[in-house]
C-alpha cells in the first residue's frame, strides 16, 4: 500500500491512488526500492517480464516515487524539530554515559533535558499552528499543519505526565508523593485551561451585572478550581459574589478554602505535619458542613462537600461533567481525599473514576476520542506501566517516531533497565528499536542522513550491524545506511567518509570511497577517481585507473608522457604501492621529471629499474626505451651504467622474442643501447668477475647488438670473450653459437684458424676473432726491472719482425689497400699514425735478443729520460700530441698504428717468445689481433702481460687493459699506480733494486699521453704480487690452471700531479 | 572566546555562509545557502541586529530557491553581488542590493546594505567537457569583477561578471563568461576536485586540491601550467580549504583531511612551514581574521570552530603555528555535527552547521 508523497503520515491506513497515467487494468506494475528507506519507485512493467526493473521502467517511460513518513520533509518546523530535540538527544547520552540513573545532579540534568523536549514541542505546536492560520489559501496544508500541532501539543501532554512520574529526580521518595500529586494536579490543571477561560468570560460579564454568581459558569468555574486545587483562586473568585461581604455562609465557605498546602521537603516529617494540618482542617470543614451551616445554599453546599472530601460529591453528575477526562475527576478526589497517599493510590482508583466518568459518558469508549489523551495511555502511566505506554503510544502514533523515540531513551537514562511493562531485552531494547525506527523514518530524505547515523550511534546492538533481530528488521544499520547514501558531491562523499571513518566503518568507508572512484572513473575524472581508489585502498581499483590513464596514452610514446603528466600522480608516496600498474606510473612520471629537471642519472637509474622489476605492462617497455633513447645518445656522459643497460637490453631482448613491436624501433633502440653500454663499460673500466650472469648479460648484448654497428659488436665481442674466458667453461658453448651466428664479421678472417684464444677453455673455439677498435699490446720483458732501459728507441720502430721459426705469415691482400691508402707511410706506421686512416695490415714481432734488448735497454735509460714523451717536466701539451714517442721504449714493445692514429701496444712477458701477431684493420674500423697459429697464440697468452688499446672515439679517453692473474675471492685487484711519489721516485727504486727501499708493489709502469684527453696521464704499472707469479719459468703452465681476468682500469692523472 | 554566542535553527543545512561585507559587523548581514535539500534548496539572505541574541534575530531579508545544492558563496567585497557555485556545475551572480545596474557604485563610496537577492541572467558552466564538470567546488572573489572558480573535476575558470544593458536598460543581462582580461587562459584544469581557490595578489592565485596539493598560478600567464605546487609530504591529504593571509599575501593556511592544519609560506619551495593536527574531523574551512591576522579561525568535521593565535616565530616576519597551539572553541561543546562553512568580520562570526544551526557570534578578537 503507498502513499503517495502528498500524504500524510495521519492516515497510515488509507490507501493512495497512484497517479500512473498509461496504466490500464491488468498492465504489470514494477516497483523498486531506493536505496535509502521509505522510497518506493512504481513504475509500469513492460509486457515481457525483465528481471531488471530499469530495463522495464525505461521501456514504460513512466516512474513514480512514493514515499512516506514525510512529516520531517516539507515541514521546516518539523524539521527544526528534528535537528533541535537531535543536540537534546545528543545532551542526554552524555549524561546518560556519565551514569545512568544515579546521581542527582545527573537525574536534575535529565530532567532540564526533558523540560527541553517540551518547551520545543511546545514551541513547534504552537509555530504550526501559526503556520496553519497562515495557509489559508492552502487547506490541504493548513490542515495538514494543523493536525500535526495537535499531535505534538497532546505528546507533550503526555511527556509532561512521563515528567512527572518518571524523570523528576524525587521519584522514589516517600515525601514526594503529595508533591507529585501537587503537579499532577497542576498537570491536569495547565491542560485543561477551562475555568479560567470561564473565569474571564465571567469577570467579562461582571462588569455588566453587579452579580457574577447570577453567570451559569460561576459555580462550574468554583467547582472546577477547587477540584484542580486552586482554593486561593477559588476564594478570590467567590470574593466576587455579590453577597460575599454580607452571607455568613459565604464568609465561613472563604474561611475553609484557606486549604492547608504541602510544601515539598526532603523529610517524612514535613509530610506529617501536612498530614495533621490537612486532617484539622478537613475536620474543620466537615463539622461545619455536618452542622448545616450550608444547607440553605445547595451551590455552597456541594463546594463544602468537594473540600470535605465528600466521595459523594465527587459522584455527583455536575461535578463528574465539568471534568475533561476520568483522570482529573481521579487527581482531585486523590487531592482532596487522600493528598499524602502513596501513587500506587493512582493505579488503585483509576478504575473506579475512569467508572464513574464513563458513567455519565455512555456513547465514549475506550480509544475513542482523542487518540492519545483517551485515557489508556495515561492509565498505563498511572498503573507504572512505562513499557506499555510507549508501545500503545508508538500504535498510536503511527510512522511518527519522534515522541517514542525521544521518550523511551530518556527514561531509560533515568531509570535504567528497571522499568515494569517491559517484555524481553528490557527497557533498552525498546529504546533501541524506536530509535531504530525513528533513524529509518528520517532516510526519506537525503538532507538527514546525518541525523540518522547520528541516532544509531546509540544503538548500541543493532545500529552498526546486521545482526538478526526481529527488532532490528525494518531498521537499517549505520554500515549498509552509510554506503547507500548518495554522494551527488565530493564534499558529501567526504562528509560520508569521513561519517563511516569516525565510527570506525573502515568496510563502509571504503565501500563509499570506491562507488566514489567508481564514479568518477565512469566520468573520467581519473584524477577524482585516484584519490578515493586510494582512500578505498582498493588495488584493483587503483589498477583499473591506472590502465585507464594508460589508455589515454594509447601505449605510445608521446601519451605515455602525456599520462605521466598528471600531476595527481606526484604526491601518491606510498600509495603508489597498492599498483604494479600505479607503481609503473609515478615511477614513469618520476622518470620524466627527473629528465626534465636534468638529473639524468637518477633518470636512467629509475628506468632500468622500471625495466628490470617487470612492472610494467609489456606493451609500454618499447615506450620507455625509447624515452630513454635521448640518454643513450648523449655523447660526453654516460648516463646509464653498465648494469642499467643489460637490464635495458633484457627488455629489449624479451620484447623481441615476444614479437610484439616493430622491428625497425627495436633496431634503433638497440643501436643505441650496444653504443651507450659500450660506453658504459669503458667508463667504468668494466671488470668481469666470473659471475656468470653478467657473462650471459655480455652474451646477450652481443647477442643483440647482430643488426646494430658492427664495430659496437665487435667490440661486444671481444668483452664477451674476455667473460668468457674469466667465466670459465660453462659459457664457451654459448659464445660459440653467437660467434657463429654473426659468422659474417669473421669471414675475411676465416682462413685464420686461430685468430685469438683466450685461455684454456677457449681452445675448441674456431673460428675465433678478436675484434678490437685500437690494441696496444705491451710486451714485458720477464725481467722487468730492466724492462725500461733494455729499450731501444729504434726496435720499435720496426713495423714486423718475422719470428724466425714461426710460420709464415701470408699478407693478406688488404696489405696492398693499406699502401695504397697511405702512399706516403713509411713501413713504421708509427710515424704516420695520424694519417695513417683505412684499412691496413699490421705485423708485429718481437726482437728475440732478449740479452741485447735488456743492454739496449739498460743504455736506453739516460736517453729514456730525455725522451719527452717521458719527461714529467715536460708541457702535457706536448705529451698529449706526441704518441709516437712511445715506440722509443722498449725494443720488445710491439706497436701498431690504428684508424685515429694512436699507437698500440703488446707487452709480452717473456720478449725471448716468438710470437707473431697482426692486428688487422677491417673495413669498419676495428682492428684484429691475429695471430697464425694457436702455438702463437698460446704461446702469446701465456706471454701477454697487457695489451692497451684506445677506444675508437676519440671523445673518451684511453684504456688499458692488462692480463693479470684474478686476485683472490674478495679482493679487488690494484694494478695501477696509486702513489703519491712522482714517476721518477718509483722508477729510481725499481732500477736500484734496493730490497731496503719500501717497494710499493709498483714495478712496471707506462705513461701514456691520451690523445682524446690531452696532457692526461695514463700510468700503468704491476703489482708485486702477482708479478711474482709472472715470473715463474713455468708461467704458461701455470697460467693454464687460471682464469686470466683482465682488468679495464682507467686512470686520470692522479688530482696534484702537475706534470 | 567570543563574548556573545547566538544559535538558530533554519531549517535546512547549512552549506555555505557569507558575510556581506567586513564593514557592517554592527548590523551585519549574512547568506546562507543550503545543501541536500532536493528542489526546496535555498540561499537566505539573513540580518543581524545589534543584539545577536534579540527576538527574531536573524531577520530573513529575503530567500532565493535554487536548483541545485549551493556548494559556494561568496560576496564581492566591493559591489555586494553574490556569486554562487552550485552542485549542479552552475556559477550564478546574483545582485543583493538596490535595483541599480549590477556591479554599480552609487558613488558615495558607502555601501549598501543587501536586501534582496536577484539572479543576474543566466548561470555559467563550463561547457568543454564531455562529462561534466561536476559540482563547483571552490571560490575566489578578487575585485569585484573577477571570480576564480574551481570544479570537482578540476576545471579552472576565471570568470567576470559582465555586464550588458540591453536597450531596454533592464540590467538582468549581466552574464558571466571567462575573463578576458585574465591571463592568455582563464580556463585551466587541476588534475583531480578543487577544493578551495584564493587570490594572492593581483596576479596570482592559489588553489588545493583533494590530492593534497597547493598549486599556485600566475594569472598573467594563465591558467594552462601551474606555476609552483606544494605538497606535504606522505601519503596525500585531501586538502579542503585555503586562505591567505589578509596582510602578508606569501602565508597561506589550509585545511585538509585528518584535521591537518597547514600554513605555507608561499616563497619556500615545497613544504609547508607549519603544520598542526587538530582533531579527527577534517579541517572545512580556514579564515585569518580580517584586522587582526594572527588570529586563524578553523572549522572542522568534527563540529568545531576554533579560533587559533598565531606566533611570530617565522621566519622573515611571518606568523607561524607552534607545535602544540592554544585552541579557542568558539562554538558551545554542544555541537557535534560538521561545521560546513563560517564567515568572519572584524567583531562577527557566522558559522552554519551540518544540523542545520546557523550561530552567530559577537566579540571574535582575542
Amino acid at each position: 500500500m503507498f502513499q503517495g508523497e502528498a500524504a500524510s503520515s495521519q492516515q497510515p491506513e488509507s490507501s493512495v491512488a497512484l497517479p500512473l497515467p498509461t496504466v490500464e487494468a491488468g498492465c504489470q506494475l514494477g516497483a523498486a526500492w531506493s536505496s535509502l528507506g521509505a522510497v518506493v519507485t512504481v513504475f509500469k512493467a513492460a509486457a515481457a517480464a525483465s528481471s531488471r526493473p530499469a530495463v522495464a521502467a525505461a521501456s514504460s517511460g513512466h516512474l513514480l516515487e512514493c514515499r512516506w513518513s514525510t512529516e520531517f520533509h516539507d515541514c521546516d518546523t518539523l524539521r527544526r524539530l528534528a535537528a533541535e530535540s537531535h543536540r537534546v538527544f545528543l545532551t542526554c547520552q552524555r549524561l546518560g554515559d556519565a551514569s545512568v540513573g544515579s546521581s542527582a545532579e545527573t537525574r536534575e540534568a535529565l530532567l532540564r533535558c526533558s523540560k527541553e523536549y517540551r518547551a520545543l514541542m511546545h514551541d513547534c505546536a504552537s509555530e504550526l499552528m501559526d503556520s496553519a492560520a497562515a495557509a489559508t489559501d492552502e487547506p490541504e496544508a493548513a490542515a495538514f499543519l494543523e493536525n500535526q500541532s495537535q499531535l505534538l501539543a497532546a505528546c507533550q501532554i503526555l511527556w509532561h505526565l512521563v515528567e512527572i512520574l518518571w524523570v523528576a529526580p524525587r521519584y522514589q521518595s516517600a515525601a514526594a508523593a503529595p508533591q507529585i500529586l501537587l503537579e499532577l494536579v497542576d498537570w491536569a490543571r495547565l491542560h485543561c485551561p477551562q475555568p479560567d477561560r470561564w473565569i474571564a468570560e465571567l469577570l467579562e460579564s461582571a462588569n455588566a451585572t453587579d452579580a457574577p454568581e447570577l453567570h451559569q459558569r460561576f459555580w462550574d468555574s468554583l467547582y472546577l478550581l477547587v477540584l484542580q486545587g486552586r482554593t486561593v483562586d477559588a476564594r478570590n473568585l467567590l470574593s466576587q459574589h455579590s453577597q460575599a461581604g454580607r452571607q455568613q455562609q459565604l464568609k465561613d465557605a472563604m474561611e475553609l478554602l484557606n486549604m492547608p498546602k504541602y510544601s515539598f521537603v526532603r523529610d517524612s516529617q514535613s509530610v506529617r505535619k501536612f498530614d495533621v494540618a490537612h486532617c484539622l482542617w478537613q475536620k474543620d470543614v466537615r463539622v461545619r458542613l455536618e452542622a448545616g451551616l450550608f444547607a440553605a445554599h445547595p451551590q455552597l453546599e456541594l463546594l463544602v462537600e468537594l473540600l470535605a472530601g465528600d466521595e459523594d460529591a465527587f459522584a455527583r453528575p455536575e461535578i463528574v461533567g465539568l471534568c475533561d477526562s476520568w483522570y482529573q475527576l481521579l487527581l482531585a478526589r486523590l487531592l482532596l481525599t487522600n493528598p499524602t497517599g502513596s501513587l500506587d493510590c493512582l493505579g488503585r482508583e483509576a478504575p473506579e473514576a475512569e467508572a464513574l466518568y464513563k458513567r455519565d459518558r455512555p456513547s465514549q469508549r475506550d480509544g475513542d476520542g482523542d487518540g492519545l489523551l483517551d485515557g489508556v495511555l495515561v492509565r498505563l502511566l498511572f498503573d507504572g506501566q512505562v513499557g506499555q505506554f510507549l508501545a500503545e503510544a508508538a500504535g498510536c502514533l503511527g510512522s511518527n517516531w519522534w515522541f517514542v523515540a525521544h521518550l523511551a531513551d530518556l527514561l531509560h537514562h533515568c531509570l535504567g533497565g528497571e522499568v515494569g511493562g517491559c517484555s524481553g531485552g528490557g527497557f533498552g531494547a525498546i529504546r533501541e528499536h524506536f530509535l531504530l525506527e525513528y533513524s529509518h523514518s528520517m532516510l526519506g530524505r537525503a538532507a538527514l542522513w546525518q541525523l540518522a547515523v547520528s541516532y544509531l550511534d546509540y544503538c548500541s546492538n543493532y545500529g552498526r550491524h546486521y545482526q538478526p533481530s526481529p527488532h532490528a528488521a525494518a531498521a537499517t544499520p549505520q554500515e549498509a545506511l552509510l554506503v547507500r547514501v548518495p554522494p551527488e558531491s565530493q564534499r558529501k562523499a567526504e562528509q560520508i567518509f569521513a561519517a563511516c571513518h569516525a565510527r570506525g566503518l573502515l568496510d563502509s568507508a571504503n565501500t563509499v570511497a570506491r562507488t566514489v572512484a567508481r564514479r568518477a572513473l565512469d566520468k573520467g575524472c581519473l584524477g577524482n577517481a585516484l584519490t578515493w581508489a586510494i582512500r578505498a585502498r582498493d588495488p584493483r581499483l587503483v589498477a583499473a585507473i591506472a590502465d585507464k590513464f594508460l589508455l589515454g596514452a594509447g601505449g605510445d610514446s608521446a601519451g605515455l608522457a602525456r599520462a605521466a603528466s598528471a600531476d595527481a600522480l606526484d604526491c601518491l608516496a606510498t600509495s603508489a604501492l597498492l599498483s604494479n600498474r600505479m607503481a609503473f606510473l609515478c615511477q614513469y612520471k618520476l622518470f620524466h621529471d627527473r629528465v626534465s629537471a636534468g638529473q639524468l642519472a637518477e633518470a636512467a637509474d629509475v628506468a632500468a629499474q622500471l625495466l628490470s622489476s617487470r612492472m610494467i605492462p609489456r606493451r609500454y617497455w618499447l615506450s620507455l626505451l625509447q624515452d630513454c633513447l635521448p640518454l643513450l645518445e648523449l655523447r660526453h656522459q654516460a648516463v646509464f651504467t653498465s648494469a642499467q643497460l643489460f637490464d635495458l637490453m633484457h627488455a629489449l631482448a624479451e620484447l623481441r622474442q615476444a614479437d610484439c613491436a616493430p622491428a625497425e624501433r627495436l633496431s634503433v633502440v638497440q643501436a643505441s643501447l650496444s653504443d651507450a653500454l659500450r660506453r658504459a663499460m669503458i667508463d667504468e673500466n668494466f671488470h668481469y668477475s666470473s659471475a656468470s650472469s653478467s657473462l650471459m648479460e655480455l652474451m646477450l648484448a652481443c647477442r643483440f647488438s647482430a643488426s646494430a654497428n658492427s664495430r659496437h659488436r665487435s667490440w661486444l665481442l671481444r668483452r664477451v670473450s674476455m667473460a668468457t674466458h674469466s667465466a670459465g667453461a660453462e659459457s664457451s658453448d654459448w659464445f660459440r653459437g653467437s660467434a657463429g651466428a654473426s659468422s659474417r664479421f669473421l669471414t675475411p678472417f676465416s682462413s685464420w684458424t686461430r685468430v685469438w684464444k683466450l685461455g684454456s677453455t677457449m681452445y675448441s673455439m674456431k673460428p675465433a676473432t678478436l675484434y678490437i677498435d685500437r690494441l696496444e699490446l705491451i710486451i714485458k720483458s720477464d725481467n722487468p726491472v730492466c724492462m725500461d732501459k733494455s729499450k731501444p728507441p729504434d726496435t720499435a720502430r720496426e713495423p714486423s719482425i718475422p719470428a724466425a721459426g714461426g710460420p709464415s705469415i701470408p699478407q693478406p691482400s688488404n696489405m696492398e689497400v693499406d699502401s695504397a691508402a697511405n702512399p706516403a707511410e713509411t713501413p713504421t706506421p708509427r710515424s704516420g699514425a695520424s694519417q695513417n686512416d683505412g684499412f691496413q695490415v699490421v705485423n708485429r714481432r718481437r726482437r728475440d735478443d732478449k740479452t741485447s734488448a735488456g743492454s739496449e735497454r739498460k743504455r736506453q735509460q739516460p736517453d729514456e729520460r730525455t725522451d719527452p714523451s717521458l719527461d714529467p717536466k715536460r708541457p702535457k701539451e706536448a705529451n698529449a700530441g706526441t704518441y709516437a714517442k712511445v715506440a722509443t721504449e722498449p725494443k720488445f714493445k710491439i706497436c701498431m698504428e690504428a684508424s685515429i692514429g694512436m699507437i698500440d701496444d703488446f707487452l709480452w712477458e717473456n720478449d725471448a717468445l716468438d710470437i707473431k701477431v697482426e692486428a688487422i684493420r677491417n673495413a669498419n674500423g676495428s682492428v684484429i689481433l691475429a695471430f697464425k697459429d694457436e702455438a702463437q697464440l698460446e704461446l702469446a697468452l701465456a706471454n701477454l702481460v697487457s695489451i692497451s688499446w684506445d677506444t675508437c672515439t676519440t671523445a673518451l679517453p684511453p684504456l688499458v687493459v692488462e692480463r693479470a692473474r684474478p686476485p683472490p675471492p674478495c679482493r679487488r685487484y690494484r694494478a695501477f699506480y696509486s702513489g703519491s711519489r712522482s714517476i721518477e721516485e718509483i722508477r729510481a727504486r725499481l732500477l736500484s733494486k734496493n730490497p731496503d727501499l719500501p717497494q710499493d708493489g709498483i714495478r712496471a709502469f707506462k705513461e701514456v699521453p691520451a690523445k682524446g684527453a690531452p696532457g692526461k696521464t695514463l700510468y700503468m704499472g704491476f703489482s708485486a704480487e702477482w708479478e711474482d707469479a709472472l715470473k715463474k719459468d713455468d708461467f704458461a703452465a701455470y697460467i693454464g690452471a687460471w682464469k686470466i681476468v683482465f682488468h679495464l682500469l682507467l686512470r686520470r692523472r692522479p688530482a696534484g700531479d702537475r706534470r | 572566546m567570543a563574548s556573545k554566542v547566538a544559535a538558530k535553527f533554519v531549517s535546512y543545512r547549512v552549506s555555505q555562509v557569507a558575510l556581506a561585507s567586513h564593514y557592517t559587523d554592527k548590523e551585519p548581514v549574512v547568506a546562507a545557502g543550503s545543501w541536500d535539500e532536493g528542489p526546496s534548496n535555498r540561499i537566505q539572505l539573513l540580518g543581524y541586529g545589534p543584539e545577536l541574541d534579540a527576538e527574531g534575530s536573524p531577520q530573513l531579508i529575503a530567500v532565493h530557491r535554487c536548483h541545485g545544492d549551493v556548494m559556494c558563496l561568496r560576496f564581492d567585497p566591493i559591489y555586494q553581488n553574490l556569486f554562487v557555485g552550485l552542485g549542479t556545475g552552475e556559477l550564478v551572480a546574483m545582485a543583493t542590493t538596490a535595483e541599480e545596474e549590477p556591479g554599480s557604485n552609487n558613488g558615495s563610496g558607502e555601501r549598501q546594505r543587501p536586501r534582496l537577492l536577484r539572479q543576474l541572467g543566466q548561470g555559467w558552466r563550463p561547457s568543454t567537457d564531455s562529462f561534466g564538470s561536476g559540482a563547483v567546488s571552490a571560490l575566489a572573489i578578487r575585485d569585484g569583477w573577477h571570480a576564480l572558480a574551481g570544479w570537482e573535476s578540476g576545471r579552472l575558470v576565471c570568470c567576470s561578471l559582465a555586464v550588458e544593458v540591453p536597450d531596454g536598460g533592464c540590467s538582468d543581462a549581466a552574464t558571466l563568461r571567462p575573463a578576458s582580461g585574465c591571463g592568455r587562459e582563464s580556463v585551466g584544469l587541476d588534475s583531480c576536485c578543487v577544493t578551495g581557490a584564493d587570490f594572492i595578489d593581483q596576479n596570482a592565485a592559489c588553489t588545493v586540491n583533494s590530492m593534497g596539493q597547493l598549486k599556485l598560478w600566475d594569472l598573467r600567464t594563465g591558467l594552462g601550467q601551474y606555476d609552483k605546487v606544494l605538497t606535504v609530504a606522505g601519503d596525500p591529504k585531501a586538502m579542503h580549504c585555503a586562505r591567505r593571509h589578509p596582510a602578508q599575501p606569501h602565508l597561506v593556511a589550509t585545511g585538509a583531511s585528518g584535521g591537518c592544519l597547514c600554513l605555507w609560506d608561499l616563497r619556500q619551495e615545497k613544504f609547508p612551514v607549519s603544520i598542526v593536527e587538530l582533531d579527527d574531523g577534517h579541517v572545512t574551512q580556514v579564515e585569518f581574521h580580517p584586522v587582526q591576522g594572527d588570529l586563524l579561525f578553523v572549522s572542522t568535521m568534527a563540529g568545531q570552530l576554533y579560533a587559533i593565535k598565531l606566533s611570530d616565530s617565522g621566519g622573515g616576519g611571518s606568523a607561524a603555528l607552534t607545535d602544540n597551539p592554544h585552541l579557542t572553541a568558539v562554538l558551545p561543546a554542544s555541537q557535534k555535527l560538521p561545521v560546513n562553512s563560517f564567515c568572519l568580520g572584524e567583531d562577527f562570526l557566522c558559522a552554519g552547521t551540518e544540523d542545520e544551526l546557523l550561530y552567530a557570534a559577537a566579540g571574535v578578537c582575542l
